[in-house]
């Protein structure tokens, strides 16, 4: 335990120095130029402490966790299937495929004018903006997993004579399982990533809409690079967490080589 | 937020270019002479207008002189939005730009150096409803979605007064913050049931049909400033020369709009340009005649008792903190020895 734990620790220790001489090299660098505008990681700190403190940290962070909760998991509800079927069928990929590669790169913020006319400013829009962003890559990934199936299952299953029902259920979900879990990854850090641009127009709440509102204040960068701060941690943590569905003992197999 | 970075870059990588392609052009108009280019930060709205006319009289002067002297010459930068002029005034890449009166006060007692010299315009916000709605009053938008630009615009403030004559508080509406080209929209898809901004945003929805005035600042709050000439306080120290010169320019463009309709709808066309603010000319027209003092530019004095109010309002929304000296942010000599160039256009 003692041993394990020490062991983690080491392994950390390089990462954690770096981090340490970044934040160093700031201070530093922010106390040499006597910069009037970029905060110190005090300043940052404290804009921190102060987010904290009167509570609207946690109702920012809800309300952006909120959002990219319900436009990722509509998402991954539209794109699995739709990919599973793409992939599956023939004449879907070669319909769809072009559609979904042109709007693929298409960046939210452009979607921005667009998604008030459809949906109003209030959760709609955003939520639709991390959906729009985070479905593409979902869609490809699982569509890309059918592709590659290896072709010897699907033979050694027709040998077998299982009706085509059969064989999609019990050996290419299956099969296609563990590259949906990297699209999910995938997806969800998308989600988090275009949370800024979603909240754009966001009605007061969300870690997006705190560093716009602190851009649009005078001289509050220490609470927009506090925002920066926050949501590289919960990205952090976000994809810890679908790391944990990798271990999954249904999907282990394809990633132990 | 690496595709926000990206799309921003983008956006100044497309500004510098348009930027890059006036400059020949400025260049040209100089009659080859050395000049001194000053880059001056605007937003594409008719509250920054005498700034267009500004630039372009100064260049048509330049072209117009006979002697060898060096001269000044003014270029307009487009910008998108408050934050980013903002934020290259603090860093100094631009040394002066067209600003938010209440942001210049706030940056100013943060150690900013920077100073108001000239106001740019009066007037020229709107509240606009849809045209089919109920709304006449401002009364009647009690409980109901107002867009402004944003907390530290001075829209917000000019709703604050609304409010406050008619008895109203802040909780009696719903505020949203947006950026002004989307409420057009916004407002058509009912997304919201007012907006309040400056034009040629509001025109922009009247002019469609769909639109229509409920309160301008022409009747309400004549003498109403919310662009104010900006300039860091190296320029002044270095080259007052110079901003006398755009003060003067500013204030010769101001006097030149108000003086004939022919004025201004010479300046519509420059301004509808695309190196300036690239909208469509009849809107901007609009604004212009509907009425003709929608927005106004003939009368830049400074008033210290006109900025005071700002700060007063500022400080009862909560968006300045403390209350910050007239001086600290106001460098009255320019306006005071200003005297109106001749605009040769």
């Amino acid at each position: 335990m003692n041993h394990s734990a020490m062991k983690r620790i080491r392994a950390l220790a390089p990462s954690l120095a770096v981090i340490a001489t970044l934040i160093a090299a700031w201070w530093v660098l922010v106390a040499v130029t006597q910069s009037a505008i970029f905060p110190t990681p005090w300043q940052v700190a404290a804009g921190l402490y102060e987010l904290l403190r009167d509570g609207t940290l946690f109702e920012h962070i809800g309300a952006s966790l909120f959002r990219v909760g319900v436009g990722f998991l509509l998402a991954v509800a539209f794109a699995i299937p739709l990919g599973l079927w793409m992939g599956w069928v023939a004449g879907a990929y070669a319909t769809l495929n072009p559609i979904f590669q042109l709007l693929r790169p298409i960046s939210p913020i452009a979607w921005i004018p667009i998604a008030i006319l459809w949906f109003g400013v209030g959760n709609v829009s955003p939520i639709f903006l991390i959906f729009i962003s985070s479905v593409f890559p979902m869609i490809v990934q699982t569509t890309a997993g059918v592709h590659s199936i290896e072709r010897r299952y699907l033979r050694a299953a027709e040998n077998f004579g299982v009706s085509r029902y059969t064989l999609f259920r019990q050996v290419v979900i299956p099969a296609v399982w563990p590259q949906i879990i990297i699209g999910m990854r995938i997806g969800l850090g998308v989600a988090w990533l275009v949370v800024v641009a979603a909240e754009m127009i966001a009605l007061r709440s969300g870690l997006g809409y705190l560093i716009i509102d602190s851009r649009n204040a005078g001289n509050r960068y220490d609470l927009v690079i506090a925002g920066m701060i926050v949501i590289g941690l919960i990205g952090l943590l976000l994809d810890g967490v679908m790391r944990l569905l990798e271990r999954h003992k249904s999907v282990r197999w394809r990633y132990v080589r | 937020m690496v595709k926000v970075r990206a799309a921003l870059l983008n956006r100044r990588e497309v500004l510098q270019g348009a930027m890059a392609a006036a400059l020949p052009f400025g260049a040209v108009s100089c009659g080859g002479k050395k000049s001194n280019v000053l880059q001056v930060g605007g937003l594409p709205v008719t509250c920054n207008l005498t700034l267009p006319v500004a630039c372009v009289a100064r260049a048509a002067s330049n072209a117009l002189a006979k002697t060898d002297t060096a001269n000044f010459a003014y270029e307009y930068s487009k910008y998108s939005g408050w934050p980013e002029i903002k934020e290259s005034l603090m860093a100094g890449s631009i040394q002066a730009g067209y600003m938010l009166a209440p942001l210049v006060m706030d940056l100013a007692d943060k150690k900013i150096p920077t100073k108001i010299v000239s106001l740019g315009h009066r007037s020229g916000a709107v509240i606009m409803v849809r045209s089919d709605s109920p709304y006449q009053t401002f009364k009647d938008l009690a409980g109901k979605r107002i867009a402004i630009p944003s907390r530290f615009a001075v829209d917000f403030l000019f709703l604050r007064k609304m409010l406050a004559r008619e008895n109203m508080t802040p909780a009696d509406i719903q505020i949203i913050e947006m950026a002004p080209p989307d409420m057009p929209a916004a407002l058509y898809a009912k997304a919201v049931d007012a907006y309040c901004t400056g034009e040629p945003f509001g025109a922009a929805a009247q002019r469609a049909g769909y639109a229509r005035v409920l309160r301008m600042t022409r009747d309400e709050w004549r003498n109403y400033i919310c662009c104010v000439l900006t300039v860091r306080e190296e320029l002044i120290q270095k080259n007052p020369a110079l901003v006398q010169d755009l003060v003067n320019h500013v204030l010769g463009a101001g006097v030149w709009l108000d003086a004939r309709p022919e004025n201004r709808a010479k300046a519509v066309a420059i301004a509808a340009g695309r190196n300036f603010f690239n909208q469509d000319p009849n809107i901007i027209q609009f604004v212009m005649d509907n009425p003709v003092d929608r927005v106004t530019y003939g009368d830049l004095r400074m008033i210290r008792a006109e900025f005071e109010e700002l700060m007063e309002l500022s400080l009862q929304a909560g968006t300045i903190k403390h209350f910050i000296p007239y001086e600290r942010y106001v460098d009255e000599s320019f306006a005071k020895n200003a005297q109106a160039a001749s605009i040769p256009l």
